[in-house]
Order: C-alpha cells, then structure tokens, then sequence
C-alpha cells in the first residue's frame, strides 16, 4: 500500500512538474487552424506526404516491422516445436 | 478555437496515467497497455502541434510512430510469452534477475 | 684524414666490444676476451696520437657535438686533461686486460668479465670525454653500475654480493648529492636567463656553465642562516659525487669491501680509474670550484683527513687485497688535497693532483697486479700465511718494489732521479706547505706529512710480510707466467720513470686546460670571486721542507724493516685484542658498528619503522577506511536494487521531476 501511494506521489509530482510548464509555456501557433469545408478530411495530403517526402522512413519501418515480426514469432515459437 | 494548451494538458494526463501504470503493475500485459497509454499520449502531441502549426509531417510521423508501437508490442509480447514458458506466470515482480 | 675526427672511435670501439662478447663470447678463443683487448688497444692508439698532437698545440682541443634534444647535446671534448687521463685509462686499462687473459685463464664466467670490464671502459672513456655535465653523469652512473656488477663478479659468494651492494649503495647517496647538484645548477641556469633559454645554446656544456660562473657566484641561497653563494652548494654536491666515487671520508666504506671482486677489477676499476672519476669531476668542474667560496677548503680539508685516516688503517690490515684498498683511499685523499690547495696556487694545483692521478694510476695498478699475482699463485690473500714469496716470484716481487718505491715516495729532491710517486707526491706536500705558509693553516700540510709516513710505513710492512722471511705456511706456488709478468714488467717501467720524465711538461700541459678554443676562463677572475688568494711563484721551500717527504718515507721503511724483517719489537706484544689502538685500527674505528649497527640498524632502521608506522597504519589507515566506509555503504545501499525495472521507473521519473524543479528553482533565483 505504502508502495502504490509513493508511485502516486511520483505520478502526481511528475504529473504537476509537466503540466506547469506547458501552461506557463507561451506556445507558437497560427491564428486559425485551416479549414477546409469541401474535403475534411486530410487523408489524401497525409498519403501524397508518406510517398513523396518520407517514402524512405516509410520503406525502412516496413522493414523494421517486418523483421519486429519474425523476430517476435522466433522468440514466441520457443524450442518445444522444433 | 480550442486552446493548444488543452491538448496538451490531455497527453500529459494521458502520459500521467500510462506511468502511473507503469510503476503500479504487476501484469506484464498491463504494463504493455500502459508503455501504449504513454506512446500514444506523445502522439496526441505530435497531432496537436502539427494541426496548430500548418505542417502535415507531424500527423504523418504520428503513422509511423503507431506503426513502430506496433513492432513494439509484438515484441512485447513475444518476450512475455518466454517468459510465461519459463516461469508459468507474468508477473514482473518475481523476473529480478538485475537484482544484487 | 686527421686522428682527431676518430676521437668518437674511443668510447665506441669498447662498447662494441662488450656487445659482441657479450653475446658470442663463449663460444671464442678465451671467452672472447681478444676482442675487448683489441678494441682498447685501437682506442689507446687513437688517443694517444690526439694527446700527441694535443701536446704541440693545446689550444686545439678537439670538441665534437651533435644535437640530442631540446637543450641537450651528446659531444666529445679532448682538451689537455681529458687527453691525459684519455692516455692513461686506455693504457692501463690495455695491460690490465692482457693480465686478466692470463689471471682470469681458469676462470668458467671470464667471458662475462671481459665484457663487462670493456663496458666498464667504454663507460669510463664516456666519462672522460663528455663536453656536458648531463652526459658525463650518464656514463658515471654507467661506471657504477660496472663496479657493481664487477665486485659481485664471483655472486656465488655471500660477501662479494654483499659487497657488491654495500659499494652500490654508498656510491649512490654520492650519486644523488651529484644528481641534486646538476639540477640546483640548472635552476640556477634557468634563473640567469629569466626562464628563456636560449636557442642553440647547450647550457649544460662545459663552456657554457663555465660562462655563467659570476652570475651563478652572486646568487645567494640562506641556510641555517648562513648566506651560501649558490655556486658553493652546487660545486659542494659535485664534490659530494666525488666523495662517493672516490671513497673519501666518509662514504669511503665501500672500497675496503669491493675487494672481493677479482684482483684485476680491483687494479683496472677501484684503483686506476673509476675511483678517479671524482677526482677528475672535480678536476673538470675546476673553474667552478675556483667561482665558488669556501668550496676548496672543503675539498682540501676531506682530503687531507681521508689521506690520513686511511694510512692509519692500512698499517693493520693483514689481507694484503685490503690494505691496497685503504692506500687507494689514502692516495685519493692526496688528489682531492692537491686539488684544494687551488685555493693558493689556482690552476697548477689541477696539474698537480692530476698528475698525482696518472702516476698513481701506473703504480696503485702495478701493486694490484702484483699482490693479484702472489694470490694468483699462493692461493691466500692473508699476508701472515706468505712470507718467503720473493724467493718464487722474482720478476713479481721486483715490480712489486719498485711500486712500492714509487708510493711510498723515494727520490732525490731537486733533480730528476726519483719514482714517479715521489714526483707527483712531494708536490702536493709542497703544495701544502704554499698553503700553510701563506695562510698560516699547518693542518693540510700535517695530515700530509703524517699520512706520507704511514704510507710507507704500510706499503713496506707488506713487502716484508710478503716477500721476505721464510714460507709461515705450505702454499707451493710458482712464478707467474708471461702474460702476467710482461704487463707488470711495462708498468714497473711506468711507475719508476713517468714521474721523472714529464714532470715538467706534464704541468704546463694541463696548465693550460681551460684556455682554449672551447672554454676560456680566467683563474685569476675566478679567484676574486671565490675570495681567494693565489700566490705566484712557487718553488722557494726551505730545504727541510723539500727533503721531509723523503725523509718520513725513509722512516716508514725503518720502522717497517725493524719490526717485521728484524722483529726488534714483538709484535704479539703489539697485535693483541687488549692494545686499544690496535683494535680500534683493526676494527677500522667501528665504522662497522658505527654504519651498519648505528647508523643502519638502529637510526635507520628506526626512521622506518616510523615511517612504516604512518604508512601502515595513517596513510594506509585513511585509504582502508575510504574503502572499507564505501564497501560498507555499498554493502547497505545495494539493497535498493531489487532487480525490478518498476522501481528503477519510479526512481528515474522522481529524479526527473526533482531535478526539474531544482532547475527551475535555480533559474528563478538567477
């Protein structure tokens, strides 16, 4: 118990550190988030972005995901099948 | 307009609550939904001042970050898995083979 | 191509020697000791056509430097007194060595002791020939390092390593003091030009400290309240190197006892030439020790006691080895007495002593060799179990006369029918008598005296032992062969006619040894600012005082001849363990006890047992408690890893948090 009410005062302590600072941070932002009442959404600017400015982060997290996979079906598989 | 700040405040409570997880549980699955709370509290983030600034990357690294928590709680997973193998439960209290 | 552009060849040709005997000896015709033979044998050749030419022009000397680093230099330097001691070490050094081929014939490590006496010699050339002060200390600690090896040649026996070590120890506190001085000398040097040595310029050459001599002369340093010129203290650590390294009063302990090395060792190194380096340190940084006040006073006052107190015991030892040790000590005291009386006769005293030196060298060598042949052949060093040698050993006790002649001084003053000790020796007592005359000291000239007649006294009490009477034990033995007796016959003509021959010239050859193209110094600028007084024209002694060295040394060979050939006066009477004179002479004034019991054991041994005190239990105290407090923290603190990353989390995230804040605390505040 005495545990959990540490963990608590930590959380609540880190909670209070982080929140203070971006209140009293004076954040830079535009004055009118851009609206576009045709199309919503942005789906299609989010896809031209992935494959013209990041296609090589994009090809390496594929990568990176892929071997994250058979790594993890390697070790899950463990020795009992072989 | 609804002020950045708020979402702001939002992934710090987020991120709070995925710590607190994080330093309560004893469920290795809990811990990994909490290691998620906290991911996706930095990804509130990285939408929220990539809406407030104009810039699109910000959203677009939010898909790869998603992408990347993925891999990680596959491996995750996986190593919890061992785990369970080698010792018939998840709980991390009893995996202290760090300790002294 | 001119013999001097050789001179490097020198040193060179021994050290080589050494190498290739070194490691090939073995395997070679008498361990290989043709080789060092040749080698020396070329050197003495080299140099005695560089002393040769030295002789018509001795302004010429020859000097060779190449650039080391920084401010240092490796150089050669051949100017009269080099060339002089050059001649003498490669000779005597040449003989020695065919002596040993025959000495050292059943010997099973001679190959090690050729090479290592061709080390000694090319180390000892090194010496000699340096042109700075940091090179010559190299090679002397070289000489050392020889003697050491050489003493403990035979180290199977318990007392040579002994020995070996005592004479390494003794010679290093002399070594230190030499060290200390070298660095006093260079911050001095450093202090003359304001930190900024120049360029190009080696300062620790000859010449170049010769140069800052009044700059050096009027720095002062306090002392136990004294006011001591710099130049005194660093020509007094000098002399405390000399001290070592000649065996003078009191660090002479150790030559007594490196004895125990082969006779030849004693003969090439403890008498002829690496006892002379301090004598010829002095010699070299004369110019110095005139700058310097109260330095040569020091230098004569050490001397003149060693001279005596070793003559003293040297009429009591009965290992005949043992007494050559303690007449090498007593001759020594002579050179380093000659070179103090700089005080009143400037250069010339450098001619004297020097001169002292080589005729010292011809001779002390001869009698070594002599008394080596006698063990050679009788098998004993103690004297009271010979006795009847001469009759076996006719050419070996000849020599051994007529060494003994030159050292005790025989000779008719005032021309130049003498031995060459008589030569060199009369001048330092004249020297001496100059001294008291002119200051109305009479002590140098007493323990001159004093000591001339306790030489003889000594020298011809062995001959008697030795050579006369009849056989006290069955020994056997047989003359030596030719390989011995030659080298011995050609330094008996040495000892007999050297003196005589080049009295003169001897003297105004190395008059002029710091008047040349290389260092030019005025003794009588230097003798203003040491505060001495030269005297000119010497020579007007009183008869007496002319003829007294004879004359004790005539007394010495009575008193010797009535007590041990005609044994007027029982000497049971004499030499028992209830004559306080004669224990105190033959335990050597307790400077056993006094050094080893008192001085080692009980002081020394005590400071460290003090010191071990505060090492073991302060110093070691404070880092064993650091360590054993830090293990015991750990030992506590360690519990807090328990091993789960979750406390870790916490841990890390409150320290996140905290630091954060004590930022922002410390930001405010600023």
């Amino acid at each position: 118990m005495l545990n959990k009410s540490i963990n608590a005062v930590v959380a609540l302590l880190f909670f209070a550190v982080v929140a203070l600072a971006v209140v009293s941070t004076t954040w830079v932002t535009v004055d009118e988030l851009p609206q576009n009442v045709a199309d919503q959404s942005n789906i299609e600017a989010i896809g031209v972005l992935i494959f013209t400015q990041f296609v090589i982060p994009f090809e390496v997290l594929s990568i990176v995901l892929l071997s994250a996979l058979i790594g993890a079906i390697y070790i899950a598989k463990g020795e009992v099948e072989q | 307009m609804i002020p950045l700040t708020y979402y702001l405040i939002l992934s710090t409570i987020v991120f709070t609550i995925g710590l607190y997880g994080i330093m309560t549980q004893r469920n290795g699955v809990r811990l990994l939904m909490s290691v998620e709370l906290m991911l996706n509290a930095a990804n509130i983030n990285l939408v929220a001042f990539s809406s407030y600034n104009d810039d699109m990357s910000g959203q677009v690294f939010v898909l790869f970050s998603i992408a990347l928590a993925a891999a990680e709680a596959v491996i995750g997973f996986a190593i919890l898995l061992s785990i369970y193998r080698m010792r018939d439960m998840i709980d991390v209290d009893n995996i202290n083979l760090l300790r002294w | 191509m001119a013999i001097e552009n050789l001179a490097f060849l020198i040193p060179l040709l021994p050290a080589l020697a050494f190498v290739i005997t070194f490691f090939f000896g073995k395997k070679m015709y008498s361990g290989g000791a043709l080789i060092p033979i040749g080698a020396i044998a070329i050197s003495c050749i080299i140099s005695v056509l560089i002393t040769i030419n030295l002789l018509q022009n001795p302004e010429e000397v020859v000097h060779q430097s190449i650039h080391w680093f920084a401010i240092l230099n490796l150089g050669i330097l051949i100017d009269p007194l080099a060339a002089v001691m050059l001649s003498m070490v490669t000779f005597v050094s040449l003989l020695i060595h065919i002596y040993a081929l025959g000495y050292m014939s059943h010997d099973p490590g001679k190959s090690r002791y050729f090479a290592e006496t061709a080390l000694f010699t090319a180390a000892m050339l090194g010496v000699i020939l340096s042109d700075n002060i940091l090179q010559l200390f190299i090679c002397w600690e070289l000489v050392g390092l020889c003697s050491y090896l050489l003493i403990g040649f035979w180290y199977q026996k318990p007392s040579a390593a002994a020995a070996a070590k005592k004479a390494f120890l003794t010679t290093r506190v002399g070594d230190v003091m030499f060290l200390t001085g070298i660095i006093v000398l260079f911050s001095g040097i450093f202090k003359v030009y304001n930190g900024n040595l120049p360029e190009g310029i080696y300062v620790l050459q000859f010449s170049e400290m010769f140069n800052l001599i009044p700059q050096l002369s009027a720095m002062h340093t306090t002392i136990l309240g004294f006011e001591v010129s710099q130049l005194t203290i660093i020509t007094l650590l000098f002399f405390g190197g000399a001290v070592g390294k000649s065996g003078q009063f009191p660090l002479h302990v150790w030559l007594p006892d490196a004895m125990e090395g082969p006779t030849t060792v004693s003969a090439l190194i403890h008498a002829a030439t690496m006892v002379t380096a301090g004598v010829y340190l002095v010699a070299r940084t004369f110019p110095m020790f005139m700058g310097a006040p109260d330095a040569l006073i020091v230098v004569a006052y050490v001397g003149g006691f060693t001279a005596l107190f070793a003559s003293t015991m040297g009429i009591v030892m009965n290992d005949i080895k043992r007494v050559l040790a303690f007449s090498t000590i007593s001759q020594l005291g002579y050179m380093m007495l000659g070179l103090g009386m700089g005080a009143v006769v400037g250069m010339e005293a450098v001619g004297v002593s020097m001169f002292h030196l080589i005729n010292h060298a011809f001779f002390k060598a001869l009698l070594f060799l002599c008394a080596g042949s006698v063990i050679h052949s009788v098998g004993t060093q103690d004297m009271r179990q010979m006795g009847g040698v001469g009759k076996i050993m006719p050419i070996t006790f000849i020599t051994m006369l007529i060494a003994s002649l030159a050292l005790a001084g025989f000779g008719i003053p005032g021309t130049s029918i003498g031995t060459s000790g008589f030569f060199s020796k009369d001048a330092i007592i004249e020297t001496t008598y100059l001294f008291a005359e002119h200051t109305g000291n009479y002590l140098p000239y007493i323990f001159g005296i004093v000591a001339a007649l306790l030489t003889s006294t000594y020298i011809f009490r062995l001959l008697f032992m030795t050579f006369t009477g009849k056989p006290r034990t069955d020994y056997g033995g047989h003359e030596s062969p030719n390989v011995m007796t030659i080298p011995l016959s050609i330094l008996a003509v040495f000892a007999l006619l050297f003196g005589g021959i080049t009295k003169k010239a001897f003297n105004d050859f190395l008059e002029v040894t710091f008047e040349n193209d290389f260092v030019h110094v005025s003794m009588e600028h230097l003798a203003e600012l040491g505060n001495y007084d030269l005297v000119h024209g010497a020579g007007h002694e009183p008869l007496f005082i002319l003829w007294l060295p004879v004359i004790v040394g005539v007394a010495g060979l009575v008193i010797s001849y009535l007590i041990y050939y005609k044994k007027v006066v029982d000497m049971s009477t004499i030499v028992s363990r209830n004559n306080p004179v004669y224990k105190l002479l033959y335990n050597r004034y307790y400077q056993h006890q006094i050094f080893i019991e008192l001085i080692a054991l009980k002081i020394t041994y005590g400071l460290s047992l003090i010191g071990e005190f505060i090492d073991r239990k302060i110093i070691d105290g404070i880092i064993d408690g650091i360590s054993d407090g830090t293990i015991a923290i750990g030992e506590t603190i360690r519990k807090v890893q328990t091993g789960v990353v979750q406390s870790y989390a916490t841990a890390v995230i409150a320290g996140v948090g905290l630091l954060i804040i004590l930022l922002k605390l410390i930001v405010e505040v600023q």
